[in-house]
């Protein structure tokens, strides 16, 4: 389980500081399908960074499973990354000169988990996004849904319980974008995996099972 | 494997600039290597010169002659006899390639009205010329033993008085006892033997005309030639093991303890060598830190994305010092190829170097390829790539992921 209590999220200091979150506290129950909505600077990205370790709070507490992220140091927050929690990003962030294969690859290689074992996920998770025939292709030779769906294919691949989405869809067209919700969708209803996405689209905020709406850093309302 | 696939694929992402760091590398290596080879080639050419010009590879003298002879010249002075014996002992012993007995001595040169002061140096004739090889005969005709009273003088000592070949002059000298004897000898040639202090004052007379002059027949050292001078270290210690189980009460000198102008230069560019490295180390150092800098904040997205991804920064580093090792062996490896290149052409060439200090004639060098200069300019290569690189990847470790994604 996610937990959030009372979070608060302050950059920089003086008159130039500006309030990203304000006392937020969410609880995300495994398994969920939750948009996070909100306009541009609402501090949906924050959110999800502290949820994911990259960031720490100003205030209040972030912990999964019980495990407050501020007690881990760094490395124990990688290990957390890597084992607990997938990310999409809205720029897909594929490495370039790896092929989608080995993009996927890439995470699982700091795993204890053997060549075969790791070939066979990649497979797996390249398939179950559709693009187990493009897998030898580097990331310039695969369009702007192709690479979302690589990234996807990533997150997923380490089998984490939470997978982070930030503005996945963002960089694609609506159509597209609509393909890779619904992709990740049946991703949690097959895995039972939790996925937070960011989005300020509200067809694609339509399609999750719940809605943490977001202003000026502070809750708003939350409605399915 | 797909980790150092990622490093290799990095290294080469920006051909050019990588390109432009191999090439910085390579030429620091290559100007190591080049530096590095031609000092050797000039540490040759002393060594040669102190060896087959004057001081031979092994000196034999009396025990106790180096620290007390010039107090009592008589008192190590080797006998006729025993002088044969160690002769043929040593003739007989693995490496050596020649051997010759000598005896010094000083006196002055009548000729007309000048009188000019020297240091005569007693040799065999039939051995002198193997054992000057280094030595250039300016004018004349070596020393021969059909003409035990012809010598030979330096050209500096030749000009005091104005000796030529076929001009007849008297030596005086004083034997041990004290008194005066002269002898008339024939200048047959005029030598120059490379150091300027020594061809101003040198003269060589064939060994029957100095035992008659000094009346006294007793040898003062015997040289020793080897086959290979790094043999020498090997045969002094056999030697001095021989010696000690003959009875024979003998000290041995190498040509390293002799030849001091020549330590005195290799201690010098050996000193110049060494601030070469640090600037050419210096140099790369700057350079490829530069370059690694903009590759990897260039990247900082990509890496940030590992980190996020679950990759602990000690591992983002250590693909980091994989790409800077890769590149400093493959520019090490393009400097070794550019610097033997270079080595090689130079070397067909020939570079004419001025005359050292101290010397009195210009030589032709070449650039040596030397394995310890090449292993020691590679390293110095990848060193320096990994020396430089260590700030960039430390910065990159403080990173905050957050920051650096927003603002992808």
């Amino acid at each position: 389980m996610i937990r959030l209590e009372s979070v608060g999220k302050v950059y920089g200091s003086g008159p130039g500081r500006a309030i990203a979150l304000d006392a937020v506290s969410v609880s995300i129950e495994p398994g969920q399908f939750v948009a996070v909505a909100g306009p541009s600077g609402s501090g949906k990205t924050s959110l999800l960074n502290l949820i994911g370790a990259l960031d720490d709070p100003t205030s209040g507490t972030v912990s999964i499973d019980g495990k407050r992220l501020r007690d881990l140091s760094e490395d124990e927050r990688a290990d957390l990354r890597l084992r607990t929690v997938g990310f999409i990003f809205q720029h897909f962030n594929l490495i370039p000169v790896l092929t989608a294969a080995e993009n996927v690859e890439l995470p699982l290689l700091f795993r204890p988990i053997g060549a075969a074992e790791r070939r066979r996920r990649v497979a797996r998770a390249l398939e179950r996004v559709g693009l187990g025939a493009k897998r030898q292709r580097h990331p310039r030779e695969l369009s702007g849904g192709e690479l979302q769906r690589v990234a996807v294919a990533r997150a997923l691949a380490g089998e984490p319980a939470i997978v982070l989405a930030d503005e996945p869809t963002a960089n694609l067209d609506h159509e597209t974008g609509a393909a890779v919700i619904g992709l990740m969708h049946e991703l949690n209803r097959e895995n039972r995996t939790t996925f937070l996405y960011a989005s300020h689209d509200p067809e694609l905020i339509r399609l999750a099972d719940r809605v943490v709406r977001l202003r000026d850093g502070r809750l708003l309302a939350e409605g399915a | 494997m797909l980790f150092l696939r990622l490093a290799l694929r990095n290294v080469f992402r920006d051909r050019v600039r990588t390109a432009v760091a191999l090439l910085a590398i390579g030429v620091g290596c290559a100007a190591l290597i080049v530096n590095g080879g031609v000092i050797y080639n000039i540490f040759e050419e002393l060594r040669e010169d102190a060896i087959r010009g004057r001081h031979a590879h092994l000196q034999i003298y009396r025990r106790g002659y180096t620290d007390n002879h010039l107090k009592d010249p008589g008192a190590y002075l080797i006998p006729r006899a025993e002088a044969e014996r160690i002769l043929s002992l040593v003739r007989a012993q693995p490496h050596v390639e020649r051997i010759t007995r000598q005896r010094e001595f000083s006196g002055m040169i009548s000729a007309g009205d000048r009188y000019v002061s020297f240091v005569g140096i007693g040799v065999d004739p039939g051995e002198d010329a193997e054992f000057s090889r280094h030595a250039v005969l300016r004018r004349g005709e070596p020393l021969s033993s059909q003409e035990p009273y012809g010598m030979l003088c330096g050209l500096g000592l030749a000009e005091r008085f104005a000796g030529e070949p076929g001009r007849v002059v008297t030596l005086m000298t004083n034997t041990e006892s004290g008194a005066l004897n002269a002898v008339d000898v024939k200048v047959r040639g005029i030598f120059e033997g490379g150091m300027k202090a020594y061809d101003d004052w040198t003269l060589k007379l064939p060994l029957q005309a100095v035992e008659e002059l000094l009346l006294d027949d007793r040898t003062e050292k015997i040289l020793v030639l080897l086959d290979h001078t790094e043999e020498v270290p090997e045969v002094q210690r056999s030697l001095e093991g021989l010696f000690a189980t003959q009875g024979l009460d003998l000290e041995t000198r190498s040509w390293r303890d002799l030849a001091l102008f020549h330590n005195q230069v290799v201690g010098l560019f050996n000193r110049e060598l060494d601030v070469i490295k640090l600037i050419i180390a210096t140099i790369v150092v700057l350079g490829i830190a530069n370059t690694i800098g903009m590759s990897i904040v260039e990247r900082r997205v990509e890496l940030a994305t590992l980190r996020a991804l679950g990759i602990r920064s000690g591992a983002i580093a250590r693909l980091l010092f994989t790409e800077a090792l890769l590149t400093g062996l493959m520019g090490g490896v393009l400097g070794v190829a550019l610097g033997c290149a270079i080595a090689w052409v130079v070397s067909a060439i020939g570079i004419t170097f001025p005359s050292p200090p101290g010397a009195t004639r210009p030589f032709v060098g070449g650039v040596d390829v030397v394995p310890g200069i090449v292993v020691f300019a590679f390293l110095l290569s990848v060193g320096a790539t990994l020396l430089a690189a260590i700030l960039p990847i430390l910065k990159a470790r403080r990173w905050s992921i957050a920051h650096v994604l927003r603002g992808a």
